[in-house]
């Protein structure tokens, strides 16, 4: 089959645009993800049993939620990029981090500590909703 | 009479496309890897409409051309194939999109 220069750049353009649209779904769920760990946490960790429950409550629906959206966009396949994955791998560790602290304060008996609590929270999601904000933003 | 001629040259940029690139299916992957740094096959498929056996001939023609890279891993029990342009690749397709603007009269 013979292939225009004109049909050629439009399969690039159409193919270049299918990428995009991947990443920045992508970064959707990096975004949410990142945004809703800080709140998260302050619930699990700081506020009240009712704010617990609620909270994890939410994170099971943006669980189900994130599972959900690649089928909608109808793609299955993955793309990838090395920054984002070390973002994400960061990431995986800020989030757990608040958790991890909170539980050690608690074995020590340390109970003054909740500032250092706090502060993990407000920072457990910033390498992710950095990665999707960069993937959102991408060309 | 028949004089000797030397060879005509040729002048149109559309002899400068490379040929490797320049069909459809390859176009697409070519373009797919280089909008994205990393595909998995799985999302080269659905992205190009194409079987497995009719991307898999095409990505071992990119592949041994050198343009192509393929790593397999493994998540979980799960076999993934990771596909990404070489430098060598990455540098074909630039080229290949000068000239395709070339013929098109867009300014690259």
């Amino acid at each position: 089959m013979e292939l225009s220069a004109g049909a050629a750049l439009d399969e690039v353009r159409r193919v270049g645009e299918e990428v995009r649209k991947t990443r920045r779904a992508y970064g959707a769920v990096l975004l949410a993800l990142g945004l809703a760990s800080g709140p998260y946490w302050w619930a699990m960790l700081l506020g009240p049993d009712w704010a617990g429950y609620v909270a994890g409550a939410v994170w099971i629906a943006l669980v189900i939620w994130m599972l959900v959206l690649p089928r909608r966009s109808g793609q299955r396949g993955r793309i990838n990029t090395p920054w984002v994955s070390r973002l994400t791998l960061l990431g995986g560790v800020t989030f757990l981090a608040p958790m991890l602290v909170a539980t050690g304060l608690k074995i020590a008996g340390v109970e003054s500590a909740t500032w250092l609590v706090a502060a993990l929270c407000l920072i457990s999601g910033l390498p992710m909703i950095y990665a999707g904000w960069r993937l959102r933003s991408s060309r | 009479m028949n004089a000797a001629r030397p060879p005509q040259e040729h002048t149109h940029p559309r002899h400068d496309l490379d040929d490797l690139i320049h069909a459809p299916v390859r176009l697409s992957i070519m373009a797919a890897l280089a909008a994205a740094d990393q595909a998995d096959f799985r999302f080269l498929k659905e992205t190009i409409e194409v079987s497995d056996s009719l991307l898999s001939k095409h990505l071992l023609a990119l592949e041994e051309a050198g343009y192509v890279n393929a790593t397999k891993a493994f998540e979980g029990k799960r076999p993934r194939t990771w596909l990404s342009l070489t430098d060598q690749g990455r540098a074909a397709f630039g080229r290949y999109m000068d000239v395709l603007r070339q013929i098109i009269g867009e300014p690259s």
